[in-house]
C-alpha cells in the first residue's frame, strides 16, 4: 500500500524516531541496573557483607550517569507530542492524556524525588533509609514504564475509546479496557525483559573488563556481579521468546499487516530488524545458559572475558530493532486502523522544523560523546575507595 | 458528581497552581545556579551547592512535566496549539534543561570538565529564569490572534511585556537563589553577594511593576470576566506589589530569609493574577479578547477530567507531603568539607 508523506511529516519523523530511539539508549539500562542494584542492597542490607557495598557505589555511579541522561531526553519526548504532533495530541489528548499526567503524578515524582536522595545523599542516611529509598526507584521507574506503554500500546491497538461525532477525535470511553488492553501488557513485559537483559549483559561486559584488565584484589566483587547477572539474563532471556511466542500470535490477530511485513517480507526493513532481535534474542539465551552452568571455565579464560568486552552494543542491538518492528511495523498509521502518521503532524512552517531538528542533532550529538565518555571513564575507573557520593 | 463545566474551570486553576509550585522551587535552584557560577571560590564551595540544589532538583523539575503533561491531558486543544505556535521558543527551552539537568547531576564525574559543567550550568540558569519569565509573561499577554486566527511568528513573545516579565523572574531567582544558599550551605558565599544583591532587589521591583503596567495595558490581560465581575480579585495584583516592595525593604535591610519569602509570594501572586486575568482564555488574543482561544474548546471529556481529578486530588499532596519531608530531612546546612 503506497501512502504519501509530506517533506514536514518525513522530517517530524526523523525527528521522533531519532529522540525516542536516542532516549530508548537509557532508559532500558536504568530500569534495569536499578533493579540490579536494589537487589545488591538488599544483600547489603541482610548480610552487612563489605563486597555488596561496593557493589551497589559502583554500579550505582553508571546509573546515576545514564539516569540524568534519560531524565534529560525524556523531557524532550514529552514536548513533541505538542510541538510536532499537534494533531495528533489533539486527536488522541483524551485518551493519551491521562496515562501521561498519572505517570508524572504517580511514577515520575516517585522517581526523581528519591533519585535527588539517591543520587546526593545515600551515604548520609541510615541503611533502612538506603534500602527503602533504592526501592522506591525501582517502584517509580516500573511504574513510569507502565502508562507510557498504555499510551504506545492504544496506538498499537485502540481499545476503551469511542470515535467523536465528526470523527475528530477519540475519547476515553472505558479506563478499565484501555489499562488492561493485552497489547500494552505484552509491550510491558517484552520491554522490561529486554531492560533486564540489558542491564544484566552491561554489568557482565563491564566486570570482564576488570577481571581481565583490574586490580586482583578486587576481582571477588565483579566475581559476584557477574554471578548475579547471570542469573538475570538468564531469567530475561528465556522469558523474552516464551513470552514473544504469544506476543507475536497476538499480533498476528490485532495488527495482521505488521505480521505480513515481518513474514512476507512487504518492508524489508522490519523483516531484517526482525530477524536481528531473534537471532540476537537467541544467542543472549544461550550466553546465560553457558554463564550459568560453565561459571568456573568462564572465570579462567580471559579470552571469552575479552570477547565479551566487545559484545556490549549486542543487546543495544536488540533493544533497538525491537522498537523497529515496532513502530516501523505499525506504518502508516499513528494510531492503528484510526490515524495516520501524516495526519498526526503540527502545521508549522518546514523550516522551523529544520531548525529544531538541527538543534536537537548537534545537542544529542553533544550528549552522545559526553555519555560515552562519562560512562565508559567511570566503568573503567572500577572500585573507589569509602564511596563519597 | 461535578459537572464537565465545573471540572474544565477546575483544571484551569489548577494548572496555576502547579505553575506556582513549580516556580516557585525553580527560583531558588536556578538562582543559586547562577551564584555558584559568579562567586564560589573554590570547588567545595561549588559542590556543597550542587548537593544543595541537585537534590531536589530532579523532583521539582517533574512539577514542570504536570504543568505540561496536564496541559496535555485536561487541555489538549490548548496544548497542541501553544506548543505548536511556539514550537522553537520550546526547543530553546528544552536546550536548556537538558544542558542545566546534565550541569547539576554529573558536575563532578569528569575534572577536566567541572569548570565547563559549572558554566553551562549558571548560564543556563539565567536564560532559563528570563525564558520562563518570557513565556508566562506572554501567556498572560495574548498573542496576536485576529479573527481568522493567528498571524504573528514566534518572535512575539520579544515584546517589551514580556522581556520586562524575563528581567523580573531573573531578578527574583537571583534572590530566592541568593537565600537556599544562605540556608543550606555552610558558605560564606551568601556573605559574599549580599551588597550585589541590593541593586538586584532594586531591579526585580522595578520590573515587576512595570510587567504589571504591562499587562493591564494592553486592556486583555486584566479585562477577562472574573477582574471585571469580581472588582475585590484585584487584590491579586495589588498583592504582587506589595509582596515585591516587602522583598526589596527586607533586602535593603539584610534580612534575607525575609527576602525569600517575599520574592517567592511575589513569584505567587503574578502567576494567581495572570491566570485569574487571562481566564477563561488559555491562548488570549491581544488584539481582540474575543479571537483568544478558551479552555472550553480544547478540553477533555467528562470521563478523562473526573479520571484525573480523582488521581490529582489523591497523588497531589502525597507528592507535597513526601517532598515537603525531603527538605526537612535535608534541612541541615551543608558543610562544603564533607563532601
Amino acid at each position: 500500500m503506497g501512502y504519501f508523506l509530506s517533506l514536514n511529516g518525513i522530517l517530524s519523523r526523523i525527528q521522533f524516531g531519532f529522540t525516542a530511539g536516542f532516549h530508548f539508549i537509557f532508559v532500558p539500562l536504568t530500569i534495569g541496573l536499578i533493579l540490579l542494584i536494589g537487589i545488591m542492597e538488599f544483600l547489603h542490607y541482610k548480610t552487612k557483607k563489605e563486597i555488596y557495598h561496593k557493589m551497589v557505589e559502583f554500579w550505582s555511579d553508571l546509573f546515576i550517569i545514564n539516569f540524568a541522561f534519560g531524565v534529560v531526553t525524556g523531557i524532550t519526548m514529552s514536548l513533541q507530542f505538542g510541538t510536532n504532533w499537534g494533531n495528533y495530541s489533539k486527536f488522541m489528548g483524551d485518551v493519551f492524556g491521562s496515562p501521561l499526567a498519572l505517570e508524572a503524578l504517580i511514577a515520575f515524582f516517585l522517581e526523581s524525588t528519591f533519585a535527588g536522595v539517591w543520587i546526593f545523599k545515600r551515604n548520609k542516611i541510615s541503611p533502612k533509609a538506603r534500602l527503602i529509598t533504592v526501592w522506591l526507584i525501582v517502584l517509580g521507574t516500573s511504574i513510569s514504564a507502565i502508562w507510557i506503554i498504555v499510551a504506545n500500546g492504544f496506538m498499537q491497538h485502540p481499545v476503551g475509546y469511542v470515535l467523536a461525532a465528526d470523527g475528530s477525535k477519540v475519547i476515553l470511553d472505558n479506563f478499565l479496557l484501555l489499562m488492561t488492553n493485552p497489547y500494552t501488557w505484552y509491550m510491558f513485559f517484552h520491554n522490561h525483559a529486554s531492560a533486564i537483559v540489558l542491564s544484566a549483559f552491561f554489568i557482565i561486559s563491564v566486570s570482564c573488563y576488570h577481571l581481565v584488565y583490574g586490580k586482583k584484589e578486587d576481582r571477588d566483587v565483579y566475581v559476584r556481579s557477574i554471578e548475579i547477572a547471570s542469573w538475570a539474563l538468564l531469567i530475561g532471556s528465556i522469558s523474552l521468546p516464551i513470552l514473544g511466542q504469544d506476543y507475536l500470535r497476538y499480533i498476528g490477530i490485532v495488527q495482521p499487516t505488521k505480521i505480513d511485513k515481518i513474514v512476507t517480507g512487504s518492508s524489508a526493513i522490519v523483516r531484517i530488524a526482525f530477524s536481528i532481535m531473534v537471532t540476537l534474542g537467541t544467542l543472549f539465551v544461550l550466553l546465560s545458559l553457558y554463564l550459568v552452568a560453565f561459571k568456573n571455565k568462564f572465570l579462567k579464560s580471559p579470552t571469552i572475558q575479552k570477547i565479551m568486552i566487545y559484545l556490549i552494543p549486542l543487546p543495544y542491538i536488540a533493544i533497538l530493532t525491537g522498537w523497529m518492528v515496532t513502530e516501523i511495523g505499525r506504518q502508516p498509521w499513528i494510531v492503528y486502523n484510526l490515524l495516520t502518521v501524516e495526519e498526526g503532524i503540527s502545521d508549522v512552517p518546514t523550516a522551523e522544523i529544520i531548525f529544531t531538528l538541527s538543534l536537537i542533532t548537534v545537542y544529542y550529538i553533544i550528549l552522545g560523546i559526553l555519555d560515552y565518555r562519562l560512562t565508559v571513564k567511570r566503568a573503567k575507573e572500577g572500585l573507589k575507595d569509602g564511596g563519597k557520593g | 458528581m461535578f459537572s464537565h463545566l465545573f471540572m474544565q474551570n477546575l483544571w484551569f486553576f489548577v494548572l496555576a497552581l502547579v505553575w506556582v509550585i513549580y516556580i516557585v522551587q525553580e527560583s531558588f535552584i536556578l538562582g543559586s545556579s547562577i551564584w555558584a557560577m559568579l562567586f564560589t571560590k573554590d570547588q567545595n564551595e561549588l559542590k556543597a551547592i550542587q548537593v544543595a540544589s541537585g537534590l531536589h532538583w530532579d523532583g521539582i523539575e517533574v512539577w514542570l512535566i504536570v504543568a505540561i503533561g496536564g496541559l496535555f491531558a485536561a487541555f489538549p486543544g490548548i496544548y497542541a496549539d501553544t506548543l505548536t505556535l511556539l514550537n522553537v521558543a520550546f526547543f530553546l527551552l528544552l536546550a536548556l534543561i537538558i544542558t542545566r539537568g546534565i550541569s547539576i547531576e554529573l558536575m563532578f564525574k569528569d575534572k577536566a570538565l567541572i569548570k565547563t559543567m559549572k558554566i553551562a550550568w549558571g548560564v543556563s540558569g539565567v536564560l532559563m529564569l528570563v525564558v520562563l519569565g518570557v513565556y508566562l509573561t506572554n501567556i498572560f499577554y495574548g498573542f496576536s490572534i485576529t479573527s481568522t486566527g493567528e498571524t504573528g511568528s514566534f518572535l512575539q513573545i520579544f515584546n517589551l511585556t514580556g522581556i520586562f516579565g524575563g528581567i523580573m523572574f531573573l531578578g527574583l531567582g537571583l534572590i530566592t537563589g541568593a537565600a537556599w544558599i544562605h540556608m543550606m550551605t555552610k558558605t560564606d558565599v551568601s556573605q559574599r553577594i549580599k551588597k550585589t544583591l541590593k541593586p538586584i532587589a532594586f531591579v526585580a521591583t522595578v520590573t515587576t511593576a512595570i510587567t504589571l503596567l504591562g499587562l493591564n495595558n494592553n486592556g486583555i490581560a486584566f479585562s477577562n470576566e472574573l477582574f471585571v465581575n469580581n472588582w475585590f480579585l484585584w487584590i491579586i495584583p495589588f498583592l504582587t506589589l506589595v509582596s515585591v516592595v516587602a522583598m526589596l525593604i527586607a533586602t535593603l535591610k539584610e534580612k534575607i530569609i525575609l527576602s525569600f519569602i517575599f520574592a517567592s509570594l511575589t513569584f505567587t501572586f503574578y502567576i494567581a493574577a495572570g491566570f485569574i486575568g487571562t481566564f477563561p482564555y488559555m491562548i488570549p488574543s491581544n488584539i481582540a479578547i474575543e479571537n483568544g482561544i478558551t479552555l472550553y474548546s480544547g478540553s477533555s471529556s467528562k470521563t478523562t477530567l473526573t479520571l484525573m481529578t480523582y488521581a490529582a486530588a489523591i497523588f497531589v499532596p502525597i507528592v507535597v507531603v513526601y517532598q515537603g519531608l525531603k527538605y526537612f530531612k535535608f534541612a541541615k546546612k551543608i558543610d562544603p568539607t564533607e563532601y
